[in-house]
């Protein structure tokens, strides 16, 4: 666990005070992905680089798994810390393997142990070793880079991992590939991971929460449902407005059918659809695509947060006019129907 | 074997360094030390003073001959490194005590004889004759030609070129005082700066009119000059003293009686005579020196002489001195060798300093630039009488290494700054220790450029090593600076040629030991 309390950083400049982070407090719990977003400057990177110390707070605590980071050892504080950055950051005039083996190396692990650790990490990120072991840097692609350096973060099998914007230097289907392989890495090795990028569809996608920045404060913290449906501030709402574009990262929040009615016990359907009918208790009953039409009893529902393709696939498989969308605590938000599921997806 | 070769790079060097210096001087007590400037006729009074005092006393006699310039010998006379040379009163009075009295030869004899015994408890001998006064001198044809019988009458000819050894331009009795002694219209005059040796060919070639002279000078003869009269009495009396330090003439009084025997035995005429036997006639200081004696009947029996070799050129001259040669590469190289091992002793740990601590670099740079400004006899001068310097190679190598330090310093700063900054946080930010950053990761990103700078400095350093003969310290400007004022080709050849080779090779054997060195794996 990872938890930041009340943390400030002050950049002192003769010719004025930088205020990079201000009054930020969040947690990253264990085994919890949380991805810092903002625009740059916001004071990400900061936040990032005072966990392992990289920065000192001006004020503030922040502790690792309960104990204060300042009153560790730093070198052994930043072992226990695996460390990505932007392209890499790889040793270019080393090995793949030396890169990946540096630090058991300094650990004083004997050498066999070592080779069996980097041919271990190199099969789980995807880099057969005795093709890649022996090349430089230089003679990787840049995902291949991006590979190699977590796959260096992970060498002394730390439980967190504090990541700066790792795929942000990488063409967008490298980009693709590699979050998709974060997502799977990280089902498998069950990590805390704090991870900052500028890029929201990111953050929704690898973040199990997102943590926004501005201006150095933490303006939200939730998961993509809790931004859509409680933005914290006008300021949230914009940021997702011009942040989400993409007419493939609409999730069945983002589809609800307008003309969708929900009709409550003894209230007149009326004309159009399609309806949604509740019960006393306020939970869907039925559907139907309109008065006249049939109903479908105890339909099943959809989860805010499911994406567009997984409302589609529901839709077709069920066959239903229209799906009840439920938030988090299980109230009707909505319906997504065959039409509105579509919507956005012609005009790209 | 990449790292081992690195580790006993600095291993070799080392071992270089024990080879190659020479101890500071012994203090033996019946040693007497007899230093020389760098010009035919002061290398010969010096031998002359050696000779007769090895016939005469039973002290051990040990030359150092070919110093610098008059504020070497001086201060090496100071220091201790010598403990007597030939001075002219002139010199003294002016160069040295900076006193501007002109004045007869009585007078001046008189004034340095005061100064220094009171100033530096050196002591002025009798005075050995002759006056070797400045001259201004043109060709016995232009004289004619124009009616030059004065220097006041060389300002009736604006047109005249001007060709001044660079010695007399910055002498306190040189060049500018005399313009305005005589009124001389400084804007109208074509002056250029030149190797006193070399002036003479330059004025029978006809590329200059008048330049400084020497009126013992043995070449004024050979080339049929024609020394202008001093008609406003500007030049101060230039008479030839063995000056030496009181506290050995107190030890060894006998050394003053001894030399007192050549007192007033030279005059213009036989000095300018000797001269040209060694510049014209080539033959050597030693046996030059030993016949003068013998026909004085100072001494008896001179040793077996050999003339001088008057070799065709400079490669039958290599091949004619093969050990000569060889020792001279071979001091030359210790000399930067050493040096530039000095250099990076300091160069490259400082280097390292103001990049952790970046507030000192911009001074630490400047102050590595400005000693680049310092002029290396100025430098050496300066260095001379530093307790533990004195004359030799301790001296040379510091000097050089002065100078060498910038390149090495500078591009270890800048190696190291060019880092990836993203490389740098990486290892920080996983836990490299400090010291594991510097030398795992920033030193061996940083190799060729420090390497390019080691291999800047090691050639300039070879060359620059020449001077090392200035101070005694050998090395291939010993024939290089002979040559000179020898006027003799084939000489400045024999070391200027070796010395070109060696830079060429320095730099290629560097440049294979960089491509050794440097990281894999570097775009
Ligand atoms: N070392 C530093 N010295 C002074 N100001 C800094 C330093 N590092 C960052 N800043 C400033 O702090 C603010 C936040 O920077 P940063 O955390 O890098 O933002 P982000 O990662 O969100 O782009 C910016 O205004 C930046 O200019
Ligand atoms: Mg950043």
């Amino acid at each position: 666990m990872i938890e930041l309390d009340r943390v400030c950083k002050v950049f002192g400049a003769p010719a004025g005070a930088v205020r990079a982070v201000e009054q930020v407090s969040f947690r990253v719990e264990d085994g919890e992905t949380v991805c810092l977003i903002g625009t740059s400057g916001s004071g990400k990177t900061t936040t990032l680089k005072m966990v392992n110390r990289l920065e000192e707070p001006t004020s503030g605590r922040i502790l690792v798994d309960g104990r204060d980071v300042h009153t560790q050892d730093l070198i052994r504080l930043r072992r226990s810390l695996g460390y990505v950055i932007q392209k890499g950051g790889l040793f270019p005039h080393r090995t793949v393997a030396q890169n990946i083996g540096l630090l058991p190396r300094l650990e004083g692990w004997p050498a066999d142990r070592i080779r069996v650790r980097v041919e271990e990490l190199l099969e789980l990120v995807s880099l057969p070793a005795e093709r890649f072991a022996k090349r430089h840097p230089h003679e990787l692609s840049g995902g291949q880079q991006q590979r190699v350096g977590v796959a260096r973060a992970l060498a002394l099998d730390p439980s967190h991992i504090l990541m700066d914007e790792p795929f942000g230097a990488l063409d967008p289907l490298t980009r693709d590939n590699l979050q998709e392989e974060f997502l799977r890495l990280k089902s498998r090795v069950g990590k805390t991971i704090l991870l900052v990028t500028h890029d929201l569809a990111e953050a929704f996608r690898l973040g199990d929460r997102v943590a926004l920045m501005h201006e150095g404060r933490l303006v939200q913290i939730g998961t993509r449902v809790d931004f859509r449906l409680r933005p914290a501030s006008p300021f949230v709402e914009e940021f997702l407005r011009s942040h989400l574009d993409g007419p493939g990262e609409a999730l069945a929040l983002d589809l609800l059918d307008p003309e969708a009615r929900i009709v409550r016990p003894g209230q007149e359907p009326g004309p159009g659809g399609p309806l949604l009918f509740l019960d006393p208790e306020g939970v869907l009953e039925a559907t139907a695509a309109g008065a006249d039409q049939p109903r479908f009893e105890n339909p099943p529902t959809l989860a805010a947060s499911a994406q567009r393709a997984a409302a589609l696939e529901f839709l077709l498989k069920t066959r239903l006019p229209a799906l009840g969308v439920l938030d988090e605590q299980g109230r009707l938000l909505g319906a997504v129907t065959p039409k509105s599921a579509l919507r956005g997806l012609q005009r790209t | 074997m990449r790292r081992l070769l690195f580790a006993l790079l600095p291993a070799i060097l080392a071992i270089l360094m024990v080879w190659g210096l020479t101890p500071a001087r012994a203090e033996e007590p019946r040693t007497l030390v007899v230093g020389s400037k760098q010009f035919t006729e002061g290398r010969l009074l010096s031998e002359i003073l050696a000779q007769l005092l090895e016939a005469r006393t039973d002290l051990r006699v040990v030359r150092r001959m070919d110093l610098g310039g008059s504020r070497v010998v001086f201060s090496a006379l100071q220091a201790g490194e010598i403990d007597l040379y030939p001075e002219y009163t002139g010199t003294g009075l002016l160069e040295i005590l900076g006193d501007p009295r002109s004045g007869g030869p009585e007078e001046t004899l008189k004034a340095v004889r005061e100064g220094f015994l009171r100033k530096y408890d050196l002591v002025w001998l009798e005075p050995l004759g002759f006056n070797n006064a400045f001259a201004m001198v043109v060709t016995g044809e232009k004289a004619r030609e124009l009616g030059l019988r004065t220097i006041s009458d060389l300002k009736a000819h604006p047109g005249l070129r001007y060709g001044i050894s660079l010695e007399f331009l910055e002498r306190a009795d040189g060049w500018n005082p005399l313009l305005e002694a005589y009124a001389f219209p400084r804007e109208e005059l074509t002056v250029r700066g030149l190797q006193h040796g070399l002036a003479y060919e330059a004025l029978a070639a006809g590329h200059i009119d008048v330049t400084n002279a020497y009126t013992t000078d043995g070449k004024l003869e050979r080339y049929g000059l024609v020394a202008l009269e001093d008609d406003r009495g500007f030049f101060p009396p230039y008479h030839a003293v063995p000056v030496i330090r009181g506290e050995v003439l107190r030890a060894h009084p006998e050394v003053g009686r001894t030399l007192a025997l050549l007192a007033g035995s030279l005059t213009d005429r036989r000095m300018q005579s000797l001269n040209y036997r060694v510049e014209e006639r080539k033959e050597s200081f030693e046996a030059v020196a030993a016949d003068f004696l013998k026909g004085r009947g100072l001494v008896k029996e001179s040793r077996p002489l050999t003339a001088r070799a008057r070799s065709g050129s400079f490669l039958q001259y290599l091949v004619d001195h093969p050990q000569q040669t060889w020792a001279l590469v071979r001091q030359h190289l210790t000399l930067t060798g050493l040096a530039v091992l000095l250099a990076c002793l300091v160069g490259i740990p400082l280097g390292i300093g103001i990049t952790r601590w970046t507030p000192a670099a911009p001074p630490v740079l400047a102050a590595a630039g400005v000693i680049q400004t310092i002029p290396s006899l100025a430098l050496l001068a300066f260095l001379i009488p530093v307790p533990g310097l004195g004359l030799g190679a301790r001296t040379a190598v510091l000097a050089l290494s002065l100078y060498a330090v910038l390149p090495i310093l500078r591009n270890t700063w800048t190696g190291l700054r060019g880092v990836d900054a993203g490389v740098l946080e990486a290892a920080r930010g996983m836990g490299m220790r400090p010291w594991q950053v510097l030398t795992m990761v920033e030193l061996p990103l940083a190799v060729p450029t420090i390497m390019a700078g080691l291999r800047t400095s090691a050639v300039i350093t070879v060359g620059m090593a020449t001077l090392a003969a200035f101070i005694g310290a050998g090395g291939l400007g010993e024939p290089i600076l002979t040559g000179l004022y020898l006027n003799d080709n084939v000489l400045i050849l024999a070391g200027a040629v070796p010395a070109a080779l060696l830079a060429v090779l320095v730099d290629l054997f560097l440049g294979r030991l960089e491509a050794l060195l440097a990281p894999r794996g570097q775009d």
